[in-house]
């Protein structure tokens, strides 16, 4: 019978790094990573940001998702060398002088979290979702947010969840990037 | 993912047929180490020792033909398994003999399961391109002989 | 300052816990971070079964970054290569000579961080020796099949255990003289629990020897003490952190290897170690649910009344009996299957063999096997219903046990506590306009086109469970509630079980509220900490509410007695002459003369009766009498395409009820979610084997978890039965729908699929497989 040697070998260049300058949540950051650092590796690791969640690695679950100016990305398929000159915002930069966002309100009003591991990824491609369409209907909401998974919540509140941002946010709009 | 192809075989289509509906013939057009028997007429079975991204191994492979339209077309089933992946092709080609002496056109639908999904089609594309490519590239010199 | 709201139970309170979650503040397993952290990453074998020939480690140890390497030959000099599993069964924690599964963890990697890691994993060099592999587990018990544990001695087939319950020959008479029979194969395929978090510990062991670990799990008093008898390490040294947890399931109920090999790793390097398992490791390796290979049958007399069931059931359990059931229940509560109705006669018997698979039978949302029996019985009420010719809410409605019933011996042993399932059937029809639906799906049969309406009354069976009966590896299944009153009047209370989602720190919170009258802001609620929390079997099954929600109100009302002694010394009244009144303690007959529990709080700290104990606080641990019953009854419509077999589901109404409600938005968000999780194996979620033993869903490319475009929009409501002998009346809703959905689903497409008479799809119900059935009957 055949034996295999099961060898694979990363052709990554691991010590390559570079110094990148990223404006992470309104704060200017110049940081030296290695070449095949993950953006999302960058925040939780080297800027202990750590509200943005690993769920899949194949880009599939949208919990690592954060804007990449002004656009959802889902940060475990970009490389932080990517983001050098971006201004990246994640679940930390919602909040503003101690006041929630409206998709962050929405989110604990209309009962859109549970276990809250998804729940940065779905807030962030909330607010991405918000910036280009305002007044989604119903099925433009469940459409935009198809590239994230939750497995607590069936979706019901978290479409109810958008609904209330959009409707605050119409009353009056939020400030910040 | 979807690839195709076509060449001119320098020989008569009875020839051309008779390699493409003779699985071990066939198979050993294959680049990768590898062991075919028929089973009856119309299936097989083997393995190939392979490589794709960072899923090297020996797969058992199947296989069969379907819907044959003797000297003008025929189709051809496979699929490995191993490694945690499976791979499932199925390899359309077509017979004419415009321009002569014969025209081979080829299309294959290939779909990856398991741990080789994971990695994604945009890094296995090329290495799927040649095996796949490289198989007709070795029966058309085949069929180049005498 | 005013005075919050009470918050009391019936309220739907706002989460205490979303002020973290919502900014990105809480604090997950992969959250923390310790200095000198070191990461573990493990190899997996390619193959089903095979035999280990070498592992070479050389080039792994030249992987720039990497520290050690730590094989099943290194464990077996610890005596740590196999572990007990919650069956009392032997897991590998690391393989000494032979692999067991595709998946398997086979190495263990440890290094600087997690991309070293990964990198000395991929230089790993690991040589194999394939060996044929069982994957069918009816060819498993096959004469002359390739035995797959040659570890066990005595060992000569691939059959694990028989259980059975009931009266065989009862029910075979009962069968023969029933009017109608039906039969039907079932086969619930195996799925996996896919947390969106998955599973992680970061093992730490401090200069006295102490080992902590944050750990994703639903049950750390419980892993506390397996660690302890395994490891040989003093229980009191070993502190098992269970902090937020992203979703369980039920997945994060057993030992998973490289929780033991991340121990192993931080008590040889010194170093505190991370391990996080990816996604491809969690979906080929982690425990898996279901895979019941059901053979059912159901008989009736003309008159449309059910006679007996029997039914014959094949577990593939893969390469050990992992399974999280009572000991006593090798089957789990299987033997609920009788569900919502009086069967007069009837036997379950389940065989369980081993396969090269990881070990399934653990939840998916659901306690011990109660989906399967729900799910089997359902299906079946609905083909017997056909071939009496009965519309199926009809047949269900006749036959159902009647209110005034309860208590209602089942057959097969069971206590129903309480029930109503007519009144929850007849709301349901009533929100979805039952009668009007069929009247619709009447005219467009004769248009040809494809409307169903699927039915599933359920009963289910948590709230584990009385000690009597209920132990896990012998620990009784208990649960439990401290409770501290400080002196001005705030409460600290830390329960056994521990939260994945489910807000335990609000429901809890809500039940000390109604029981003390201290508003719910006053009150904080801790979980998930041996050192800190009292001992408790954990949070699965359903059972928080029944259990650690009893021991919080049994616990309050002790705290009550005593502090109803402090307030008859504080209004110098006789204690005999007190009454806890509108959230007080009232003099009896003289309003206005009363003193509340922040009152009474402060004085038994500053002011208390002379030979009483100072302070104000309680324990419980609350063993329950009985286990509790919730039950629904849900409807689905679905039009089905006929030319492509896709589903759509046009509306799902679900009627609960789980008893006294304590936070009805948070039960609406566990409905709504377990209904999303009975939609996903109905329809989209499997986990499939090739005949050769590989895992073909290792990724979400495959493995599909429903998003918010395929989810039905849910319409929920509720009936209020209480639970008499829980102290709330309360009955745990956590797993209700997930238990109920995937029968209307099913009930619903055949119902659609009723002029080509297919009695039978097996979920998911895929477009392909539904075109395939169809087709199979009209190959136009």
């Amino acid at each position: 019978m055949a034996v295999d040697a099961v060898v694979a070998k990363s052709t990554l260049p691991v010590n390559s790094s570079k110094t990148i300058h990223v404006t992470v949540n309104g704060v200017a950051r110049a940081s030296t990573v290695d070449a095949r650092t993950l953006l999302v590796s960058y925040l939780r690791e080297h800027l202990t940001l750590t509200g943005t969640h690993i769920g899949c690695d194949t880009g599939h679950c949208g919990a690592c998702t954060v804007l990449v100016d002004g656009k959802a990305v889902k940060s475990c398929m970009m490389l932080a060398v990517q983001t050098d000159g971006c201004e990246v915002r994640t679940v930390e930069g919602l909040e503003m002088a101690g006041k929630l966002h409206p998709v962050q309100e929405g989110f604990t009003k209309e009962h859109g979290l549970q276990c809250g591991y998804c729940t940065p990824g779905m807030m962030m491609t909330s607010v991405a979702l918000l910036a280009k369409n305002p007044n989604p209907t119903e099925d433009e909401i469940r459409r935009g947010i198809s590239g994230n998974l939750c497995r607590c919540t069936g979706y019901v509140n978290i479409v109810k969840a958008v609904q209330y941002a959009a409707k605050q946010m119409a009353a009056a709009p939020p400030g910040g990037p | 993912m979807h690839l195709e192809g076509e060449f001119q075989a320098a020989t008569p289509v009875a020839r051309v047929w008779a390699l493409f509906r003779d699985p071990v013939a066939l198979m050993d057009c294959l680049d990768d180490p590898h062991e075919v028997r028929a089973l009856d007429a119309t299936h097989f079975e083997g393995q190939v020792t392979t490589g794709v991204a960072f899923i090297r191994g020996t797969f058992r492979l199947r296989g069969s033909y379907a819907a044959e339209t003797p000297m003008q077309s025929l189709r051809v089933q496979l699929s490995g398994s191993g490694m945690g992946s499976g791979t499932d092709a199925e390899i359309a080609v077509t017979f004419s003999e415009q321009p002569a002496p014969t025209s081979v056109r080829w299309t294959a639908e290939v779909r990856m399961t398991g741990t080789i999904a994971t990695v994604g089609e945009r890094l296995v594309r090329g290495t799927v391109d040649k095996k796949v490519a490289g198989l007709f590239e070795n029966a058309r010199r085949k069929l180049a002989g005498p | 300052m005013a005075t919050p709201e009470l918050g009391g139970i019936g309220k739907s309170v706002q989460r205490k816990e979303d002020a973290r979650f919502i900014r990105g503040k809480g604090n997950y397993v992969d959250d923390v971070q310790l200095p000198g952290m070191l990461f573990l990453d493990l190899a997996r074998s390619p193959y089903p079964h095979a035999k280990i020939l070498a592992i070479r480690k050389e080039k792994t140890l030249a992987t720039p970054g990497v520290l050690a390497v730590i094989t099943g030959k290194d464990l077996e000099a610890a005596k740590l290569s196999w572990m007990p599993t919650l069956m009392s069964d032997t897991q590998m924690v690391l393989p000494t000579d032979t692999v067991m599964f595709h998946g398997q963890e086979v190495a263990g990697v440890v290094a600087t961080d997690r991309y070293a890691a990964a990198d000395g994993v991929a230089a790993l060099e690991v040589d194999y020796e394939p060996l044929p592999a069982v994957i069918d587990p009816f060819k498993a018990l096959a004469p002359g099949a390739p035995v797959i544990r040659t570890d066990k001695k005595d060992k000569k087939d691939n059959h694990i255990w028989h259980w059975e319950v009931g009266d065989k020959a009862a029910t075979e008479s009962a069968l023969q003289g029933s009017d109608v029979v039906v039969r039907e194969k079932l086969y619930i395929p195996r799925i996996h629990v896919s947390s969106i978090e998955t599973c992680g510990c970061v093992a730490q062991v401090d200069a006295m020897g102490k080992l902590t670990v944050w750990m994703t799990t639903q049950a750390p008093h419980a892993i506390r003490t397996v660690f302890a008898l395994v490891s040989g390490l003093p229980e009191q040294k070993i502190r098992i952190i269970s902090p937020d947890i992203g979703g369980g399931f039920g997945g994060k109920v057993p030992v998973y290897p490289g929780y033991v090999i991340a121990v192993v790793a931080a008590l040889t390097t010194g170093h505190p170690v991370k391990w996080v398992e990816d996604r491809t490791g969690n979906l080929i390796s982690d425990s898996f649910a279901r895979d019941y290979h059901i053979e059912a049958e159901i008989g009736a007399s003309k008159d449309g009344h059910v006679t007996a069931l029997r039914v014959k059931t094949l577990a593939d359990h893969g390469y050990t009996d992992a399974a999280a059931n009572p000991s006593k229940f090798p089957a789990g509560l299987f033997h609920i299957i009788t569900g919502s109705y009086p069967f007069k006669a009837a036997f379950v018997e389940v065989d369980a063999a081993y396969t090269n698979k990881p070990p399934g039978g653990i939840a998916y949302r659901c306690s011990f096997r109660v989906t399967e029996a729900a799910f089997a019985i359902e299906r079946l009420m609905d083909n017997l219903a056909r071939q009496l010719h009965l519309d199926p809410a009809e047949f269900r409605l006749k036959n159902f046990i009647p209110p005034e019933a309860f208590p209602f011996p089942s057959v097969l042993g069971w206590t129903y506590d309480s029930g109503n399932y007519a009144g929850a059937l007849r709301k349901a029809m009533e929100i979805i306009h039952y009668a009007d639906l069929r009247k619709e799906q009447a005219e467009k049969r004769k248009r040809g086109e494809l409307m169903g309406i699927g039915i599933s009354s359920f009963t289910e069976i948590v709230g584990a469970g009385p000690s009597k009966t209920f132990d896990i590896l012998g620990i009784k299944m208990f649960d439990s509630a401290e409770i501290r009153i400080h002196p001005t009047g705030k409460v600290l209370a830390r329960f056994g079980t521990k939260s994945q989602g489910q807000a335990h720190e609000t429901t809890y919170a809500q039940i000390l509220a109604e029981e003390l009258g201290i508003p719910v802001d006053y009150i904080s609620v801790e979980e998930g900490d041996t050192d800190t929390a009292p001992y408790g079997l954990g949070t699965y099954a359903s059972r928080s509410t029944p259990t650690a929600g009893a021991a919080a109100a049994i616990a309050c009302r002790k705290i009550r007695e005593k502090a109803a002694k402090i307030a008859a010394h504080l209004l110098e009244v006789s204690p005999d002459d007190i009454e806890w009144k509108d959230y007080k303690f009232q003099v009896k007959g003289v309003p206005g003369k009363s003193k509340t529990m922040a009152d009474v709080a402060f004085a038994a700290y500053t002011n208390h009766p002379q030979g009483m104990e100072a302070g104000l606080e309680a324990v419980d641990y609350y063993d329950p009498p009985n286990m509790t019953f919730p039950f629904g009854s849900y409807i689905a419509v679905v039009d089905v395409d006929k030319e492509t077999g896709q589903v759509h589901t046009r509306r799902f109404v679900a009627v609960d009820d789980c008893g006294t409600i304590i936070n009805p938005m948070i039960v609406d968000g566990q409905i709504h979610g377990g209904l999303t999780m009975g939609f996903a194996p109905a329809m989209l979620e499997e986990i499939p084997y090739d005949a050769d033993g590989n895992n073909r869903a290792s990724s979400f490319l495959e493995y599909l978890l429903p998003t918010a475009v395929e989810t039905p929009k849910w319409e929920t409501a509720k009936t209020t039965t209480p639970s008499p002998h829980h102290p709330l009346g309360a009955k745990g809703v956590g797993e209700s729908a997930t238990v109920g959905a995937p029968a209307a689903f099913v009930n619903a497409v055949l119902d659609a699929l009723e002029p080509y008479g297919i009695s039978n799809i097996d979920i998911p119900l895929t477009p392909y497989k539904v075109w395939q059935a169809i087709h199979a009957k009209d190959p136009k």
